[in-house]
């Protein structure tokens, strides 16, 4: 079996997910185009998602040994969705919302992800290729050869079709700009405003409730902005230095000069690193549970391991259609063009399960990206076994004027909590603006 | 068989290859990455620079130092989009 669309009928009833796909109804049908072949897609929804729910679980091959590819998180942190839209290289699917008559096309593969011959590659060599150390050792004539033939093998995808133009960019002046609309950042944009800052807000995605917006056992009751915080969706902040933050809305550079800047970026998920966890059908838990939210069930039968919050949704959502295994860990992920099953261990036993789709709420990495380049020191916390951008009790970082709230420098507390901690942040950023001192 | 276990989805480096670095005398993850590339593809580290820190802890038994540095940008921009900064709106 393979991934599909799921009804409100499907699910028990008064299940929040039921109601959600119930609101959605069936209208923004439109079709997306993928290797030639019609796919149905609700508008809106992520391009990936659509292309899943078609049962494409490969949409493209890596760089080296092109492996199969297939959508791993869903929220823009892996290489697994990118193909070429609409003649434009590279384009994660998963940040791309479906619109009628959409092209998507595998790339760097031949003739198409789901089969590209070019996997010798990965058969030659069982172990590894060192093409670091291997491509170097010769010199001279043979050297070029070699590269050469990797630039033709490896890489990603080829220029676009055709000259693009872009729009102008814009610069905003504020005295405050909070990335990232999930709790804590709501709240301290909210914080800010009420203070009497000029605050923008920012986030990735087309709405507020950051995680919250993937669960499908929240009741969607997420916190609202004030009215006096200016808010942009679909606004990814991508690079911040000084006091300027560039932000891509909607394929538009913004320049965003801010006095103070605070980071809400919250947590990344991940799968862990065991053989085949590159496998299409292997996602984190955090994705599965967004598909979910679109109505799409990414496997029929999913082997899910992990005891977070995601996982734990899942299982309250789906019931018996998942084998649950929340204390186990992954020791290998079996198949090679797709996950086929899994073997697992807890305390001293190991098992294996059969699977199409094997989900993984496994630990969690900071997003401390942006704080970092913000010149926030970032360091190894043993507890959580990620790095973060230290702070103070209120958010504050070793660099003035940079404040970071939330998911990120707490990991993953309470909502309740998430929201505490950004009004925290966001009243000790309002006092730096008053000049009231760090 | 090709089972691999990727610690860099992104530039196809296992976890092998990253064992061998250490083995190399690659103790810390700045100069892993420099060894086997991981790190240095579309994700820029998401994913990979924490996992990589974990096998380092463990094998090492000492707490990482720092990250790679997290460079602008976050996600690819296309060209286009940076080439226009200098073509401004105000707002």
């Amino acid at each position: 079996m393979a991934p599909r669309r799921i009804l409100p009928t499907d699910l028990p009833p008064g299940s929040p997910l039921a109601r959600r796909l119930a609101a959605l109804g069936s209208s923004g049908r439109v079709t997306v185009e993928h290797d030639g072949a019609p796919v149905a897609a609700v508008e809106g929804e992520p391009l990936a998602v659509s292309l899943l729910a078609a049962g494409q679980l490969t949409l493209a091959r890596s760089v080296k040994y092109h492996r199969p590819r297939g959508a791993m998180c869903l929220r823009g942190d892996c290489d697994g969705c990118l193909v070429r839209v609409d003649g434009v290289p590279n384009v994660m699917s998963c940040q791309t919302p479906a619109r009628a008559g959409m092209v998507a096309q595998s790339q760097n593969a031949f003739p198409t992800a789901g089969i590209d011959v070019l996997r010798v590659t990965d058969w030659f060599f069982p172990k590894h290729l060192d093409h670091h150390h291997l491509l170097v050792k010769f010199g001279g004539a043979l050297n070029r050869t070699m590269q050469v033939f990797a630039r033709r093998m490896a890489g990603l995808g080829t220029l676009p079709d055709a000259i693009a133009t872009f729009p102008r960019s814009e610069s905003l002046d504020v005295d405050a700009l909070v990335v990232g609309a999930g709790t804590s950042g709501v709240a301290c944009a909210n914080a800010l405003a009420r203070g009497g800052a000029r605050v923008l807000l920012v986030d990735e995605r087309e709405g507020p409730g950051g995680m919250r917006r993937d669960d499908p056992m929240d009741d969607g009751a997420y916190p609202g902005c004030d009215p006096a915080v200016t808010v942009r969706y679909g606004a990814g902040a991508v690079a911040t230095y000084d006091d300027e933050t560039l932000v891509i809305h909607e394929g538009r550079g913004v320049t965003v000069r801010a006095r103070v800047r605070v980071f809400a970026t919250g947590a990344r998920e991940s799968v862990g690193v065991f053989p085949q966890s590159d496998v299409p059908g292997v996602f984190t838990a955090r994705a599965f549970a967004l598909a979910l939210c679109h109505g799409v069930l990414a496997g029929e039968r999913v082997a899910l391991v992990g005891d977070g919050l995601f996982a734990r949704s899942i299982a309250a959502t789906l019931g018996e259609r998942v084998t649950h295994s929340p204390g186990a860990a992954v020791v290998e992920a079996l198949g090679s063009r797709a996950v086929k099953g899994a073997t697992l261990r807890e305390g001293g036993r190991e098992w294996t399960v059969k699977c199409d789709a094997l989900v993984v709420d496994g630990e969690l990495g900071a997003a401390y990206e942006l704080a970092g380049q913000a010149g926030a020191s970032v360091l190894w916390s043993d507890g959580r076994q990620c790095f973060v951008p230290e702070s103070d009790a209120e958010g504050a970082t070793s660099r003035e004027g940079v404040y970071v709230a939330g998911s990120l420098r707490w990991g993953r507390i309470d909502h309740d909590a998430r929201a505490r901690d950004g009004a925290a942040v966001g009243a000790r950023a309002l006092r730096d603006l008053r000049g009231e001192g760090r | 068989m090709t089972a691999k276990a990727m610690l860099c989805r992104c530039e196809d480096v296992t976890l092998d290859e990253v064992m061998e670095a250490l083995e190399a005398g690659h103790q810390d993850i700045e100069s892993v990455k420099r060894y086997t590339g991981f790190g240095t593809g579309w994700c820029q580290g998401k994913q990979c620079v924490v996992a990589c820190a974990r096998v380092l802890a463990k094998a090492t038994g000492k707490a990482p130092q720092l990250p790679i540095t997290p460079r602008p940008p976050l996600h690819p921009v296309a060209l286009g989009v940076l080439a226009s900064l200098g073509d401004v709106e105000e707002g």
